[in-house]
């Protein structure tokens, strides 16, 4: 099975490196977007059916709480789990992501091994039979 | 404000985001001994991070222009020759977006900081935002290459 996951952050080099890292994760990628804002973001999932969400918090126009909310109440996104990668880490905010609906909470700064970890644990361990992906063009320390 | 905790807290931020996040072995040195610091005329990326809650102010980062393209080459797993200002805005960018984040939450994991968008910043916007703090802080940061600097500047 082919995952299509959609990656929102008003950074580009950070949305290249988390891209990175998901095509280096051993899992099946199919259709990998991208996204610089909340309002950017709810466009792509209106047009394509996605596996995930991984979404920064601090961001320009609609942060990343918002766009959560909104993918909430809307009946076509609400079963796609999103997870919120961001610096904030404050116990209250962390609370606030997760009563809002989002799957898990990755911190800023990660390691590849922890979005690796986020990505198994909510669309379970790559299947068997797919090796990691091939990394010879590619470093794994971003 | 408790000064030891927050310079403690950009201390131990600034080792964590650029030695898991850049790769970067690092080493701190104190402003009095930075005799050499960053060149004047060096050419520099400078970014800024306003924030606001139980303390308001802003992080300065300010990064040697040559540190910069060598982060980003690093981070993205480029060659720094093809390098858009856009990627190395962005990274450093990201870089002080990392670091405020961290240390504020290291400083005080229980208080909810508000952080705005990280901007870039003219050198001469610096010194006019420093004479209106009741506190300030700077970490001089020792990289393979050359220093940086982070600055915290709180607000009377």
């Amino acid at each position: 099975m082919a995952y299509n996951i959609l990656v929102v952050d008003d950074s580009m080099p950070m949305r290249a490196v988390i891209k990175k890292v998901i095509k280096a994760s051993g899992f099946n990628v199919g259709e990998l977007h991208e996204a610089c804002d909340g309002k950017q973001a709810l466009e792509i999932l209106d047009g394509h059916w996605l596996d995930l969400v991984l979404t920064d918090y601090n961001m320009p126009g609609m942060d990343g709480l918002e766009f959560l909310k909104q993918m909430k109440t809307n009946d076509s996104m609400n079963e796609i789990p999103v997870v919120m990668i961001t610096t904030e880490g404050s116990g209250q905010r962390v609370e606030e992501f997760m009563r809002h609906g989002a799957a898990a909470y990755i911190k800023k700064p990660f390691t590849p091994e922890v979005i690796k970890s986020k990505l198994n644990q909510i669309l379970g361990e790559p299947e068997n039979g797919q090796s990691s992906h091939d990394t010879s063009d590619e470093d794994l320390d971003f | 404000m408790d000064n030891q905790a927050m310079i403690q807290a950009m201390k131990t931020s600034i080792s964590e985001v650029l030695e898991e996040m850049f790769f970067m072995p690092i080493d701190f040195i104190s402003s009095a001994d930075d005799t050499m610091g960053i060149e004047k005329n060096q050419k520099k990326v400078v970014v800024k991070l306003d924030f606001s809650g139980p303390h308001a102010g802003h992080f300065l980062l300010i990064t040697p222009r040559s540190l910069a393209d060598s982060i980003t080459a690093d981070f993205l797993g480029t060659s720094a020759r093809n390098l858009s200002e856009e990627q190395v805005y962005g990274t450093v960018l990201e870089m002080i977006n990392m670091l405020a984040g961290n240390t504020l939450s290291k400083y005080d994991q229980r208080a909810v900081y508000n952080l705005q968008i990280p901007k870039l910043v003219p050198m001469d916007s610096m010194d006019a935002a420093e004479s209106d703090a009741s506190e300030y802080f700077d970490v001089h940061i020792e990289t393979l290459a050359c220093r940086m600097i982070m600055k915290l500047v709180v607000n009377n």
